[in-house]
């Protein structure tokens, strides 16, 4: 395995962590919607 | 005003997604599909299918693949959401309906899809017969999900921030120790042909794009 094949690696290693850092991210964010809006909701009475 | 709020719900939680494996086959377990059940649980069913109609439609906007696969997605979620908010209208909406509705919910998704699938993509029966299980799995595994968070804000809604808080924990575990910076990623999968976390899960069905 060369530089060549380590750097390969490593970006897509790093490319993955990016992708994982938005999910995670996203999904937070969408829990915090769904769990402010739901009170929301149950304190309207619905 | 209270539809426009549960479409902005349900929206969120079709963003929350866990990939579900079975066999060879694999799908995504999205927030929507639980969160709709939760609702029919609660909410009037008029109300709902409004609603999911609207999120189903507005999800168009929300995904980030190619604009016919957005649309295809699109319309097969409004197709199921409608089919399942019937069955509910005419069969009731305790466990054994509701567990119903989720059957006819993923069947249709499925079929619509399917269809897209073997058109468009020129996929194989074969190989859609090998997304059927995990598909069946989530038309069982949905609906009770759905319940129970129904259940739990009918009776102990005090406990629902407990378990959106577990939630949010829970389903990014690399990232509550490590904040992202370490490349060796905790030690949750240690088996070999396992991955770090769960959108790792998903080199095909990449929901970045």
């Amino acid at each position: 395995m060369d530089d060549k094949d380590i750097d390969k690696v490593l970006s897509s290693l790093s490319q993955d962590i990016k992708k994982d850092r938005l999910w995670a991210f996203r999904t937070t964010i969408a829990l915090a919607i769904i769990a402010v809006l739901t009170v929301v909701l149950l304190v309207w009475g619905f | 005003m209270g539809i426009l709020v549960l479409a902005i719900i349900l929206i969120a939680a079709d963003q929350v997604r866990v990939r579900v494996q079975f066999g060879r086959g694999a799908q995504f377990l999205t927030g929507f599909s639980v969160a709709l059940f939760a609702s029919l649980l609660l909410l009037p069913v008029q109300d709902v299918v409004i609603a999911a109609v609207i999120a189903s439609v507005m999800s168009v906007f929300f995904e980030s693949n190619a604009w016919i696969k957005r649309v295809v997605n699109a319309a097969s979620f409004t197709a199921a959401s409608v089919a399942a908010c019937g069955w509910v209208y005419l069969f009731g909406n305790d466990l054994a309906g509701l567990v119903a509705a989720g059957v006819i919910f993923e069947v249709v998704n499925f079929a619509s899809l399917g269809v897209a699938f073997v058109t468009k993509e020129h996929m194989t029966l074969g190989e859609l017969a090998d997304e059927w299980p995990s598909t069946a799995y989530l038309a069982i595994l949905a609906p009770f999900v759905g319940f129970g968070i129904g259940w739990l804000l009918l009776n102990a809604p005090l406990l629902f921030p407990l378990l959106m808080g577990g939630l949010i924990v829970g389903l990014r575990p690399g990232y509550f120790v490590f904040a992202g910076k370490s490349l060796l990623r905790g030690s949750w999968h240690t088996t070999p042909d396992t991955f770090q976390s769960l959108s790792k899960l998903s080199p095909i069905h990449n929901h970045f794009g």
